[in-house]
């Protein structure tokens, strides 16, 4: 007659599993990322048909700045990998104005701290403000794009109302539901 | 005529001039919304209605400003979005909104694209923040170990107030108007865990913003949501403090890019929950095998937005250590590890051997009603194709059998008559023997709801007093196994006193006068002689069904679980059909289903006498397109053992080798220990499961299956609803799902189960079973559902009998005459007490899944319910240990002492090993079916220690007090004499 085995006398090892990626997993998953947007091939036809290049790459890829550089455009593909390439578009047309606007001399010398709103006081640095005001101008530039190209179906309940008294100049603004637009056009299963 | 219909419901409405096509009744939003015309609003909420909260969706009437929200299309509305003072009051009101919530989106775990707060001010195009925010006088709420309530964050809205009075009715959050900063309460205090609160997250899930956010998400929603506050404190203030200067767009940019980073790391896919036959589906969040919630959503056939703890937080189990996830083999006195080649190869050995040595009917299997459709489906296939025996059996029969029996003998399909939209509609529900609000929560929400707010009456029948019977408008406590006596009673007080519907019962149903004859000794006296009620109460019931237009019956193991449950199932039936009540909205019966799948697994043939579809093995020409359609020389012609039978095979020596799916039948069998001493007997056993249960103690092989969320299927809740389910997440270590479990055992005993997914199991049991002949993956994609019988053009039956058909040859019901007798089961002097039991709504059974988690955060102890009035006359309390003993077994366990039960009533639940009361349960089952009396157990009582801590943790919300209230009083907001109605600038925008 069969007895009773308790659960002590199960191996450890049949019981639980791995429940959290870790950082080799992570890896394989950059690596899968990489290669599934076809970077790899990328690099590799650019590695194989330039052997010059590629030295230099390699020589640079081992100095300590080419390490950093080397994980910070890891971050940077891994990102761009998941953005769609509509998406992608809109944000280097509006870029490219950002940039055009950032350039600006006038934006150099036209935009005001912003004193009495806080942010002087945070910073308590005029000179670091005045530096940082032509990328907020081309930050501006730059939303003020996006927001322009997303704008495809003007709804009917624009109007016009005062500013808040030091609010930026953006396009005219439209009701909105605030849904989820991903949300609401994409099939609620995985594919 | 059905086009005319379509015509005259349509109106026309104007907005901005502009004729816009619309239902009568639609609500504007909606409306708007479907013309793609954007009208902002937050509060509103299309499973909630206007709250009338958050002033941003103001438009412009003939009669002035109203709310957007408020309004309904009909012929003739013409509104304006665009004039000046709408949109000045809109941002009026989206301003004072920034004022109570501070925009830090990019740390903000509730950046996933559906944030509405988010969502509304980036739409509006808010340039910035015109009142400042103001934080509020109040910590964050992080007592409850499944969410957390941020009242700095909270914008008022009221949708989680509404959500818990009027959806959930669970009535314990409640808003406090008149306080200088007003906030959400609970049970009108500032602790959440210490409260009446189930834990069915609805508020959480509707809530637009973070101030109520699941604590799963907290930290691990984004790539910056991690970072610790004294950190995310000071970038916050960075920021907040560039952006008067910006403006919020470049804030807004930088958080959408966040969001859509979010968007592709976190995976959403759509599953229907592994608990109850309710069969709520929803959307699981996942990175990985991190599953950071449970979003329900307003697409769910069953639920919508509504969930229990159960379905909500009840997943901490799909990660547990205790996982098995390796095959196991017995080995002398221990398990070792074995892979699936070395496992499979000796279960289709002994199989093989057994059955050669033995014969078909050797050999027995357990099908899982946790388990697929498809899975029961090749369950039996196994046991019938390819092994040969009609021994398989489901979990239904410890429940549902007796259920499905009387509705077989009355109107034909063993399935719930209608949807639960149907219950929502009658005007009298009469619940027998159903402890709706623990077992069945989000069905007891739609009644409740239908109950406070649309005049339905309840009328409740059970032994102890529950949350419904406690909300009921009559309440009846019978002695317990006599609910037949006062059913027929009633039943003949209706037919007595010109209640019956004769017209309906001459055309469509048989037996009227030999029924009319066999209710002739129900009087009301003897019934109240026999059930111990009062005639004035059984008069009442009567009165109240037979004035009613629409009746619905519902009903659970209350009922089943008896010596004669198939025989009151029926007597419920009987009841209804005496008054017309099948075929019409709002009317017919419901036999609440247990498990998810418990009625699937019985629609798809693991039962042993009918095939998929409930055609009887008994019958030649259905055995024949059997074994044509499965390819096979010959099926079984007889039914074979059932779960409970089984067993007792064993113990006679028929029974030689079991496969037993998904089932702690060494637990939930009646009788546990008879049981557990026949698994000892078996010459081979074989045990598939996602945990090492206790039945698995006994197996010879121990298969690692995978539950729903490692897989793809689909399942049957208790309205016939088939809903498919998509796989979450790959299965855990080796583990595989039961469905290529089984075919690859199929092919290793030498049958073609090539079955690369499940659909293609399904298409061929739509292609075998007319009552699935329209059923495939493609008609169940997404949130679509079918209700069976499903016919080969897909169309599906929501409603049964609708056309008057009863599912019998000639298209008429019957009436089954019926006579009382009593249960077997004898409280005498020795066993003096009654012990009824069941499930807790915080757990499910014997707590296999929902024991492996934070739930016993809530409750994790077993206890026994004793009254007022016995702990009196036994000097015992809450905390005292007792001995319970009855005629087979004993179990100690700890006394909660309770005015649920009444007199010598006592309440044991199910979900520990420990407390387990099936060791009490005897061998006494339904005389039709043979589902175990459960209910009807005799025990006595022995004082062990009378001093002793609660067994209910102060946290658990049955020691809440509830504050029920009809809406969330938004009147009082405006009352206040700070309240400025928009466009009128706040004076106090950050208070509310
Ligand atoms: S019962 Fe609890 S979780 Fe459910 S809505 Fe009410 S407060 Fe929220
Ligand atoms: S906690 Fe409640 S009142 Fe506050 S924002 Fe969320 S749903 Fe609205
Ligand atoms: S247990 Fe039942 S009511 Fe609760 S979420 Fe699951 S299916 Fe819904
Ligand atoms: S949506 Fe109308 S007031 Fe909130």
């Amino acid at each position: 007659m069969a007895q009773a085995i308790k659960s002590d006398r199960v191996p450890a090892g049949a019981l639980g599993g791995k429940t959290a990626p870790d950082a080799h997993d992570e890896l394989a998953r950059l690596i899968d990322n990489l290669h599934r947007r076809q970077i790899f091939r990328l690099l590799n036809d650019a590695l194989e048909s330039l052997p010059e290049t590629s030295r230099l790459i390699a020589g640079e890829l081992e100095s300590e700045g080419g390490v950093r550089g080397g994980a910070n455009l890891f971050v940077l593909l891994r990102t761009l990998g998941r953005v769609p390439p509509e998406d992608l578009q809109r944000w280097l047309d509006a870029a490219a104005r950002g940039i055009s606007a950032a350039s600006r001399e006038e934006a150099r010398e036209a935009y005001p701290a912003p004193g009495v709103l806080g942010v002087k006081d945070l910073l308590h640095d005029e000179a670091l403000w005045h530096s940082l005001s032509p990328l907020l101008e081309g930050l501006k530039a730059f939303t003020g794009e996006l927001q322009a190209a997303a704008d495809s179906s003007p709804g009917p309940a624009e109007g016009s109302r005062p500013d808040p008294e030091e609010g930026a100049d953006l396009p005219p603004r439209r009701a909105g539901s605030g849904r989820d637009p991903q949300e609401q056009e994409e099939s609620p299963h995985r594919e | 005529m059905h086009d005319q219909a379509q015509t005259e419901a349509r109106c026309t409405i104007h907005v901005d001039g502009q004729p816009l096509e619309a239902t009568p009744g639609e609500p504007l939003i909606a409306c708007l919304e479907r013309h793609r015309i954007d009208l902002p609003h937050l509060c509103y909420h299309p499973q909630l209605g206007p709250l009338e909260t958050c002033d941003t969706c103001w438009v412009k009437t003939g009669d002035g400003l109203a709310r957007g929200c408020t309004l309904q299309a009909e012929e003739g509305l013409a509104i304006e979005l665009a004039p000046r003072e709408a949109d000045d009051a809109r941002h009026e009101g989206i301003d004072r909104v920034i004022a109570r919530h501070e925009l830090y989106c990019s740390v903000c775990e509730n950046n996933n694209g559906n944030c509405e707060v988010h969502n509304t001010v980036r739409d509006m195009r808010v340039p910035g923040q015109r009142y400042p925010y103001e934080a509020k006088p109040y910590a964050k709420d992080t007592s409850h170990p499944f969410y957390t309530y941020d009242p700095d964050q909270c914008i008022l809205c009221g949708r989680c107030v509404e959500a818990c009075q009027n959806l959930e009715v669970n009535e314990t959050l409640t808003i406090d108007w008149e306080r200088d900063h007003p906030r959400v309460l609970w049970d009108g205090g500032e602790v959440a865990d210490q409260s009446s609160c189930v834990s069915c997250g609805q508020c959480v899930t509707v809530c637009p913003c973070n101030a109520l956010m699941e604590n799963d998400m907290l930290g691990r929603a984004g790539p910056l949501t991690a970072m610790p506050w004294d950190i995310k404190r000071p970038l916050t203030n960075a920021i907040k403090g560039v952006e008067p200067t910006t403006g919020f767009g470049p804030i807004f940019t930088l958080s959408e890019l966040d969001s859509t980073q979010r968007h592709a790391d976190i995976q959403r896919t759509k599953t229907v929950c592994t608990y109850c036959g309710v069969g709520c589906s929803f959307e699981m969040w996942t990175r990985g095998r991190e599953i950071l919630k449970v979003q329900p959503t307003e697409h769910g056939p069953a639920n919508g937005v509504k969930t229990c703890i159960k379905g909500k937080f009840g997943w901490d189990f799909v990660n547990s250590d205790k996982r098995l996830t390796r095959p196991l083999i017995r080995e002398g006195d221990r398990f070792r590890e074995a892979d699936w080649d070395e496992a499979l190869d000796l279960v289709a050995r002994r199989l093989g051997e057994v059955r050669d040595a033995h014969g078909p009917d050797a050999l027995a299997f357990v099908a899982s009603s946790k388990c697929t459709n498809e899975e029961s489906y090749l369950t039996q296939k196994l046991a019938r194709a390819v092994i040969g025996t009609n021994n398989v059996d489901n979990c239904s029969r410890y429940c549902q059998n007796p259920a499905t029996t009387g509705l077989f003998r009355t109107v034909g399909y063993g399935g719930d008559s209608g949807s639960i939209s149907d219950l929502e509609m009658a005007d009298v529900v009469l619940m027998v023997g159903t402890n709706t609000a623990e077992n069945h929560p989000v069905i007891a929400s739609s009644l409740k709801r239908a109950q406070k707010h649309h005049g339905q009456q309840h009328i409740v029948a059970d032994v102890r007093r529950h949350e419904m019977a406690e909300r009921a408008d009559l309440f009846l406590q019978p002695r317990n196994s006599t609910d037949l006596v006062w059913l027929c009673a009633v039943t003949r007080y209706l037919i007595d006193n010109g209640y019956a519907d004769r017209e309906f019962i001459d055309a469509h149903v048989h037996g009227f006068e030999e029924y009319r004859r066999s209710l002739e000794p129900f009087t009301v006296t003897y019934a109240a002689e026999i059930t111990r009620l009062s005639e004035a109460s059984i008069i009442e019931a009567a009165e109240r069904i037979g004035r009613a237009e629409r009746v619905c019956g519902v009903w659970a193991m209350g009922v089943t679980q008896h010596t004669y449950g198939s025989d009151t199932s029926t007597a419920i039936s009987n009841l209804l059909l005496v008054t017309g009540n099948y075929g019409r909205p709002g009317t017919g019966g419901y036999p609440m289903r247990g498990h998810n799948n418990v009625q699937g697994a019985s629609d798809f043939g693991s039962l042993c006498n009918i095939f998929p579809g409930y055609q009887s093995v008994e019958d030649p020409e259905a055995r024949e397109h059997w074994r044509r359609g499965w390819g096979v020389d010959w099926l079984p012609e007889k039914a074979g053992f059932n779960n409970h039978s089984m067993i007792n095979a064993v113990s006679e020596g028929k029974l030689k080798a079991m496969y037993i799916i998904g089932e702690e039948s060494a637990l939930v069998d009646a009788n546990a220990n008879h049981v557990r001493e026949n698994f000892g007997r078996l010459d081979f056993m074989v045990v598939q499961d996602i945990f090492f249960s206790r039945t698995a103690e006994y197996a010879d092989v121990v298969l690692p299956a995978a539950p729903s969320v490692e897989k793809e299927g689909t399942f049957v809740n208790t309205e016939r609803r088939i809903q498919r389910l998509y796989q979450v997440m790959e299965p855990l270590g080796d583990a595989r799902p039961d469905w290529a479990i089984l075919a690859d055992l199929g092919r290793r005993l030498g049958h073609p189960w090539h079955y690369a997914h499940p659909s293609e199991i399904m298409d061929e049991v739509a292609r075998l079973t007319p009552l699935f002949a329209g059923v495939s993956y493609e008609r169940l994609e997404g949130w679509k559902s079918l209700q069976w019988p499903v016919a080969a053009d897909g169309t599906d039956t929501p409603r049964l009998y609708e056309d008057l058909e009863f599912h019998f040859d000639d298209g008429m019901a019957r009436f089954h005459p019926l006579e009382w007798r009593d249960s077997p089961e004898r409280i005498d002097d020795e066993y003096d007490l009654h012990l009824n039991n069941g499930r807790v709504l915080e757990h499910f059974h014997e707590g296999n899944l929902t024991g492996a988690g934070r739930i016993n955060d809530k409750l994790s102890e077993v206890f026994v319910e004793v009254s007022p009035e016995l702990a009196r006359e036994r000097g015992v309390e809450t905390g005292s240990r007792v001995r319970l003993a009855s005629r087979r077994g004993e179990i100690e366990l700890n006394v909660l002492v309770t005015e649920r039960v009444t007199g010598h009533g006592l309440y044991v639940p199910l979900h520990t090993r420990e407390g387990n009361v099936n060791r009490l349960t005897g061998d006494h089952a339904d005389v039709a079916v043979e589902t175990p009396a459960y209910k009807e157990i005799a025990v006595k009582m022995d004082v062990l220690q009378v001093d002793g801590p609660s067994p209910l943790p102060r946290n658990n919300h049955r020691n809440g007090q509830r504050i029920p209230i009809h809406d969330i009083g938004v009147e009082r907001k405006w009352a206040r004499s700070d309240y400025h109605r928009p466009p009128q600038a706040s004076t106090d925008p950050e208070r509310f």
